[in-house]
């Protein structure tokens, strides 16, 4: 399924890290109306390149690149080191 | 049930498991409760969903990184599917790279059977290395 909350954590100085918490239903409005904006270009260039790998690519970005938006759910990363830390986390 | 016993003779043949490690498969494969079973559509119990890599520091070390990392493995077979599309110049370079560090890899030729023996076998693995960090890559 396709993620709906992005939880990532805000590290404070001397204070508990702070945690937030993104809708990414308002990423995936957003990202739905560029892919309608586009799909008409990307199906010409494609056409018209369809024997070059970028042609190729251009048809398929959209289904490619759903799969891996559609898979992210449960994906969490959590780093930590002297330097800083990076906390992401789709659920 | 038939090509999970061929995978393993498989594996005996290549050298990759035990005759050991090859009967104790073997043997947890007619044992499994739905070996019987002539479904093979019907999901495995006990299938990976996650790969896991975990990076904590060693007893007695203060100062060490600390990784949890957490990906889908439909994630990877997902990402996977963009080898495809990688371009002749950067594949030819990719193989150069994979080379130098003595790896034989053709990241173009990767069918989706390979994917799948790759994730099937991606199931066994853990990886524990103890030094400064306790370092752990398994799948759950």
């Amino acid at each position: 399924m396709i993620p709906w909350w992005l939880k990532i954590k805000i590290p404070r100085q001397d204070r508990e890290p702070f945690f937030l918490t993104l809708p990414l239903l308002l990423v995936w409005l957003l990202l739905i109306l560029i892919m309608i904006i586009l799909l008409p270009f990307l199906l010409l260039f494609g056409l018209l390149f369809w024997f070059k790998w970028y042609g190729k690519l251009a048809i398929f970005i959209f289904p490619l690149l759903f799969s891996v938006l559609w898979h992210l759910k449960g994906l969490h990363i959590d780093i930590e080191d002297r330097n800083g830390q990076i906390y992401l986390s789709f659920v | 049930m038939e090509s999970e016993r061929r995978k393993i003779l498989e594996m005996l043949s290549n050298g990759t498991i035990s005759v050991d490690e090859a009967e104790r498969l073997l043997k947890a494969l007619s044992e499994s409760p739905d070996s019987n079973s002539a479904n093979t559509d019907a999901p495995e119990v006990g299938k990976p969903k996650y790969l896991r890599v975990l990076v904590e520091p060693a007893a007695g070390n203060r100062h060490g990184e600390r990784v949890n990392i957490r990906v889908p493995l439909n994630l990877i077979r997902a990402g996977l599917k963009w080898a495809a599309f990688i371009p002749e110049h950067a594949q030819v370079k990719l193989g150069k790279a994979f080379k130098e560090k003595g790896i034989s890899a053709d990241l173009s030729k990767l069918s989706p059977e390979d994917l799948e023996d790759l994730i099937l076998n991606l199931n066994d693995l853990e990886v524990e290395v103890e030094g400064e960090e306790v370092i752990k890559v398994f799948c759950e």
